[in-house]
């Protein structure tokens, strides 16, 4: 099964699986697991042909966009563990 | 030469044969005028308006506006004429060609992947649809789990032979048939989302339905946190129930099914202090179970609906549709829920099923479909 992202002036309008290529006028295929072309795709989120990379929906109001990798970030470097992220404190927090 | 008299021996259209004239010294006359069963038409040379009323033999009236037909079933004795005076009204019997009946053969076409799909010139320009959105995507790190998604039954136009663009919701999006639109489920709250502030709270599954258009189920999902965070009690919100009347619900009425849409909220995180555990998303049979410190894993998703196709033809199987998806687990490390048995059609027939939250990932989940139904002749 193949993903594919309706892109209308950079935000994503929709999302649809097939077992085709689509060659639509506006979709983009995207990787639902982000091995290519950036994060997945979500509603709401942005596209970039520029990059040809899908970014997600601002996750917390304190991250900001970095324009040349395209993604959100954090005013913490995220560490290597996984890790939530807490907007109040602005600290990773990491499973015990 | 002088003027010629025609008697017709039919009338002036194919099909008619002429019987009779009257000449109308009244507006109101009644024809002694007698004549077997069928179709007959009574015309005005002036071209006026006025009815007729044929006498048939067991006292009944068989009403006809002049220039229509009127349909006689049984041996008529008498003709009554309410017209213009002066006009003179000529009468006809009309020949009708037998007709057979024509049977409409139902195709059911089950689609569930996007493309563009060319439908048999021998149907007739009328589709009907059973849509199921995507279901709802959850986020990982003990999230709340998707909700299902929307289930809609619809009728479209559709021009006979032509080809059409279908698109089939991903988990996460929405289905669209002729401009008919079924949505995603609701998207599961992130664990950090759950509750502004409190960033131990697990997140919340999220409702069957999105945000932006309300659309039959409820939103649900979002908890509420105690004065006292100590205590750390999470409750889910009700859901927000439709407000907005779409034309596709006349037609939900006329196809009542067991598949119909209700309104349930996502499930919230109680008692889930440290924990992040996600609640469950709701399904669109059931609302998704809070998540509690006495779980080893998220609320599990509300229920989804299970049946036959709105259309009540058990010979296209039983379908299970809008599953809410399952809470995750963040801490402790342990990998999200321990799940119930999937609902029966979950993998085979499920369709519209929110994703689960996991520690480091999501999974499950089912894109959309869309069931078909075109009439050959």
């Amino acid at each position: 099964m193949k993903y594919y992202a309706e892109i209308k002036n950079g935000i994503v309008l929709n999302v649809a699986q097939s077992e085709d290529t689509l060659d639509w006028e506006g979709w983009v295929e995207y990787s639902p697991t982000g091995e290519f072309r950036g994060a997945p795709a979500v509603i709401g989120g942005s596209y970039s042909y520029d990059k040809d990379k899908f970014a997600a929906p601002k996750p917390y109001p304190s991250w900001t966009f970095n324009t040349e990798a395209f993604e959100w970030q954090a005013p913490v470097a995220k560490p290597q563990e996984i890790a939530a992220w807490d907007e109040i404190s602005q600290t990773w927090s990491i499973p015990e | 030469m002088g003027i010629q008299s025609f008697t017709p021996t039919s009338g002036g259209l194919s099909g008619q044969t002429f019987i009779d004239q009257v000449y109308l010294t009244y507006k109101v006359r009644k024809w002694s005028r007698a004549g077997s069963p069928g179709f007959y038409r009574a015309t005005s040379a002036l071209g006026k308006d006025g009815f007729v009323y044929f006498l048939q033999s067991d006292g009944t009236l068989v009403q006809a506006p002049l220039n229509g037909i009127a349909n006689v079933t049984l041996p008529f004795t008498e003709i009554r004429i309410l017209a213009t005076q002066y006009d003179m009204i000529s009468l006809y019997k009309v020949s009708a060609k037998g007709t057979d009946s024509l049977t409409l053969t139902p195709n059911y076409t089950k689609i569930t992947s996007s493309g563009n799909y060319a439908f048999p010139s021998n149907s007739v320009g009328f589709a009907d649809a059973w849509l199921i959105g995507g279901g709802g995507q959850a986020v990982h790190h003990g999230g709340g789990g998707g909700g299902g998604g929307i289930t809609e039954v619809t009728s479209a136009p559709l021009p006979v032979g032509s080809t059409v663009a279908i698109v089939i919701g991903a988990v996460g999006g929405d289905t669209i048939f002729q401009g008919r639109r079924a949505s995603r489920g609701g998207y599961g709250n992130d664990n950090a989302d759950a509750v502004t502030g409190y960033p131990t709270a697990g997140g919340s599954g999220s409702g069957s339905g999105t945000n932006n258009r309300n659309r039959i189920a409820g939103d649900g999902g979002l908890a509420t946190i105690a004065v006292d965070k100590s205590q750390s009690t999470y409750l889910a919100t009700l859901g927000t129930a439709l407000t907005v009347p779409l034309p596709e619900q006349d037609i939900v009425t006329r196809y009542p099914t067991p598949l119909n849409t209700a309104n349930h909220t996502g499930g919230g995180c109680d008692n889930s202090l440290g924990g992040h555990i996600g609640g469950g998303g709701a399904g669109i049979g059931g609302a998704g179970v809070n998540s509690s410190n006495s779980h080893s894993h998220g609320g599990p998703g509300g229920a989804p609906v299970t049946g036959h196709s709105p259309w009540g033809i058990t010979s296209l199987g039983v379908h299970s549709v809008g599953a809410g998806g399952h809470g995750g687990r963040h801490s402790p490390n342990s990998d999200s829920a321990t799940r119930p048995p999937y609902p029966t059609g979950f993998d085979a027939n499920g369709y519209g099923n929110g994703s689960n939250s996991r520690h480091s990932s999501t999974d499950g989940g089912s894109g959309g479909v869309a069931w078909i139904r075109t009439w050959s002749v």
